[in-house]
């Protein structure tokens, strides 16, 4: 008489913790998972198609627009993709101020990854803390890149400007407290019962299902796999600084977030290491004004964007303009990892577990 | 006559004064909330932002007042008066002065806790109604957590009534005088917190309503004043758990100098003042962990203090 | 009192009938709900507080809900309201109906013949309740939670055995 089946849950696109337009379509036993099928594309606005359109220095703002919580990252890996596909040499100074703002840029986007995670868990002070030091970071950008959230920030062959007066003194200021408020982040979680009992053992992937899936950044270094492009194939100045990589075993969600307060230290690091040798210098290379590139030429480039492995896959026309750009959006390839770590968790877990993705739509969709 | 007068008018001071504090209770835990997340919260209208309750009430009168088409109508709005009702209703035996409660109930203990039981129906009866699937969820929840927290909550008081020898809250009130139980039942006393905190869903045991998780719960589908009613009714739930907890483990209006009122609104103030700050600091607990704690844990907890408690009374009668 | 006891009498008769006559399961319930609160007033009207306030918290606030909660996971709609009309056919209440009224034609005439004598409606006291619970209907009391255990096992047995 009474036929039992899975109820048939739509969570998203809105709905107030799929961080955007993402939509879930979950079979619940309960509110066991039984399986969930991510459905995107809300936020596609064919990015790569437009980006065949304008040439090589009018397809920065379209950059900023992917992932627009790490904007400066974006822009890093496709001027720097550009660079290397046109052999254009960037100046020194420039290297390092990019290098800076990069990791600046990590900050911001950790300290939003971390407000809203906690948030999504009902931790609802959190969100505000990161959010006040995140202020201050972005407030960086402004003066120095001229916009807040789609900065722009660079342009083929250097900087699109000099930084402003008294610019170092207040970020590296900043540096000096930054680690403080960290530790006040981890005197409210990192030990709290219920934090630790709704991360720990929750979104377990392990490193060699994660090397499968091809997730990347800290989604693969919290499942114990050692493996960051600023060390392995090293770009900007990442070279000429000293920094360690985070790295945890437990290959759940609190690993995670480990690994992602770490590397907020870590970043602190390299900002200060960056700013206090910031060589003397011109910001700009040489760069053909038409930005004519000749044809033929193609280059994969990645680069370790706060998500993960960012790769731009540019191929040259032969005029100012590239004849195909693909994106390699980190946030789409770790999407990947939701059904397999939300399988028999419960609904709380789900969100628990896009929160510890750190996706932004923007990046999957394009 | 001038007794019926009488009883009118304490009637109605008591409801206006619950209706009052637990409407004031949310711009003061706005401003409490905002002190600890380090900004500022409602500050615009009126003196400190105080006028701001007026301002939010006329916006919820003023929206539609919308029964979608699929919910089952007569429940869908009988569950909003429901939890308004139980809640106002439970204050009649709430002992705020010396001379004790708007009715000086023998069993007052006991129809406190037929109250709170019954209040789960709103929140059951909201989300069936509704017919949605979020709802569904956030009903489930509720019900599954508010019957388990109701057994820990009927022990611990249990144990409070095994030491006053009576169900009656002003009885219980005088029998403090000098020593409040919190001393003598520490234990009872965190686990009528802790279950007052699930029982009147607030943060960590806010699953019901987890807007992270579930969008609003039970009350996704209210609009207008409907939705304010589960609001005011969460408030007055809040005013009530640490009135009863002030009467039970406080020593009710009991202190030197200051009238008995008085004495009772501080440590009302006080008992709320944690149930906010640990809003500001919990993350939300999961069902399963938030079941198996309050089976696994608080009951035999409770049943266990309660069986000492009663060796003790009963060994104490017997050597007295 | 006796106009309390009369009126609370009436709703809760009036209640039980309608939730036996219900097609849509809630509420029937619902009704049932009323009718637990009915009975909880009569016994208050006829000096058992402690008593009624049992009636509630146990009945009305944890049983009914517990029927509530399985109602809910079941999710009924308006197909199987249908099918409750179908299985209660009108002819189908024929016969209930006229041995239910001789039922109570039999009550109705053995409390009028039997002879009458006020009762003294002083209330009972939890202490008193507790009392007589524990000395003189000792047995009764042991027998139930044994039984009570008993469920308690076989809904744990049940339970497991996935």
């Amino acid at each position: 008489m009474l036929d039992i089946r899975e109820m048939e849950l739509n969570m998203g696109p809105q709905h107030p913790s799929t961080h955007g337009v993402l939509r879930l379509i979950l079979y619940l036993d309960g509110e066991t998972v039984v399986d969930c099928k991510p459905v995107m594309g809300y936020l596609h606005r064919g990015t790569e198609k437009l980006m065949e359109t304008r040439n090589y220095y009018q397809n920065v703002p379209f950059t900023d627009r992917t992932d627009y919580l790490a904007a400066p990252y974006m822009n890093l890996g496709y001027v720097e993709a550009v660079e290397k596909l046109a052999g254009w040499e960037v100046p020194e100074r420039a290297q390092y101020v990019r290098t800076a703002i990069a990791e600046l840029t990590r900050i911001a986007s950790h300290l939003l990854w971390l407000g809203t995670h906690a948030m999504d868990i009902g931790a609802q002070t959190m969100v505000l803390w990161t959010m006040r030091e995140r202020e201050v970071v972005l407030d960086f950008f402004e003066s120095a890149l001229g916009d807040r959230l789609t900065t722009s920030a660079f342009r083929p062959g250097g900087l699109r400007r000099e930084l402003p007066d008294g610019w170092i003194d207040a970020v590296l200021a900043f540096c000096k407290t930054f680690p403080d408020r960290i530790d006040e982040y981890e005197a409210l979680l990192s030990r709290n019962r219920i934090w630790l009992a709704r991360t720990v053992g929750v979104g377990v992937i392990s490193g060699q299902d994660a090397i499968d899936l091809g997730l990347s950044g800290p989604m693969l270094r919290g499942s114990g796999v050692p493996y960051d492009i600023r060390k392995e194939m090293p770009y900007a100045a990442y070279d000429k600084v000293d920094f360690d990589i985070a790295v945890e075993e437990e290959c759940d969600s609190y690993a995670r977030y480990l690994v992602r307060l770490v590397e907020m230290r870590q970043a602190v690091l390299i900002v200060e290491q960056c700013l206090d040798a910031l060589p003397e210098g011109p910001i700009q290379g040489k760069v053909p004004k038409t930005h004519k590139i000749e044809a033929g030429r193609e280059v994969y480039h990645v680069v370790e964007s706060p998500r993960g492995e960012l790769g731009y896959y540019i191929v040259s026309s032969g005029t100012g303009v590239p004849y195909k750009c693909k994106i390699r959006a980190p946030s789409f390839v770790n999407l990947q990892s939701l059904t397999p770590m939300s399988i028999g968790r419960l609904v709380a877990d789900v969100v628990t577990i896009i929160g510890t993705l750190d996706i932004v739509l923007g990046d999957v969709d394009r | 006559m001038s007794g019926t007068l009488d009883v009118i008018v304490r009637m109605v001071l008591t409801l206006a004064l619950a209706m009052a504090s637990a409407s004031m209770l949310v711009w003061v835990e706005r401003r409490l909330l905002a002190a600890f997340q380090d900004r500022y919260g409602p500050n615009r209208v009126g003196p400190f932002g105080l006028l701001q309750l007026v301002a939010d009430s006329i916006k919820l009168f003023t929206k539609e007042d919308w029964t979608p088409p699929f919910a089952d109508r007569v429940p869908f709005i009988l569950a909003p008066t429901i939890i308004v009702a139980t809640g106002l209703l439970s204050f009649a035996v709430v002992p705020f002065t010396a001379a004790g409660a708007l009715v000086d109930l023998n069993i007052g203990v006991l129809y406190f806790l037929a109250l709170s039981s019954l209040s789960v129906y709103s929140i059951m009866l909201a989300g069936m109604a509704s017919n949605s699937k979020y709802s569904l969820l956030g009903a489930v929840r509720a019900a599954g957590q508010m019957i388990s927290y109701e057994l820990a909550m009927g022990l611990s008081v249990a144990s409070v009534v095994a030491l006053a020898g009576s169900f009656n809250l002003r009885e219980i009130v005088a029998a403090q005088e000098g020593l409040p139980y919190v001393v003598l039942q520490p234990v009872a006393f965190l686990i009528f917190l802790i279950a007052g905190l699930a029982e009147s869903k607030r943060s960590p045991f806010d699953l019901p309503e987890a807007e992270n998780e579930i969008v609003a719960g039970y009350h996704t589908e209210y609009s207008s004043m409907k939705f304010a009613f589960f609001f005011l009714g969460e408030y007055l739930a809040l005013v009530l758990f640490s009135s009863i907890a002030t009467a039970l483990f406080l020593g009710g209006g009991n202190g030197p100098w200051l009238p008995t009122i008085v004495w009772f609104a501080i440590k009302m103030a006080a008992i709320i003042y944690v149930f906010i700050w640990v809003r500001a600091t919990f993350p939300r607990v999961r069902y399963d962990r938030l079941m198996a704690f309050g089976w696994k844990i608080l009951v035999p907890v409770a049943i266990l203090n309660l069986l000492v408690t009663g060796a003790l009374v009963v060994a104490r009668s017997a050597g007295g | 009192m006796t106009v309390l006891f009369y009126a609370s009498a009436a709703v809760a008769t009036v209640a039980s009938l309608l939730a036996v006559t219900r097609t849509q399961a809630l509420h029937a319930l619902l009704y049932l709900v009323l009718a637990l609160f009915a009975v909880a007033l009569c016994f208050l009207s006829l000096g058992a507080p402690f008593l009624a306030a049992l009636e509630v918290i146990v009945y009305a606030g944890a049983i009914m809900v517990l029927i509530l909660f399985v109602m809910m996971m079941l999710n009924l709609g308006p197909e199987s309201w249908a099918r409750e009309r179908h299985l209660l056919p009108r002819h189908a209440w024929l016969v209930p109906a006229i041995m239910a009224s001789a039922l109570v034609l039999l009550t109705l005439f053995a409390v009028l013949s039997a002879p009458q004598q006020a009762t003294q409606a002083a209330s009972v006291g939890p202490k008193a309740v507790g009392v007589a619970l524990f000395s003189t209907y000792l047995i009764g009391v042991e027998l139930a939670s044994v039984l009570l255990l008993v469920g308690l096992v076989g809904a744990y047995y049940l339970g497991a055995k996935k």
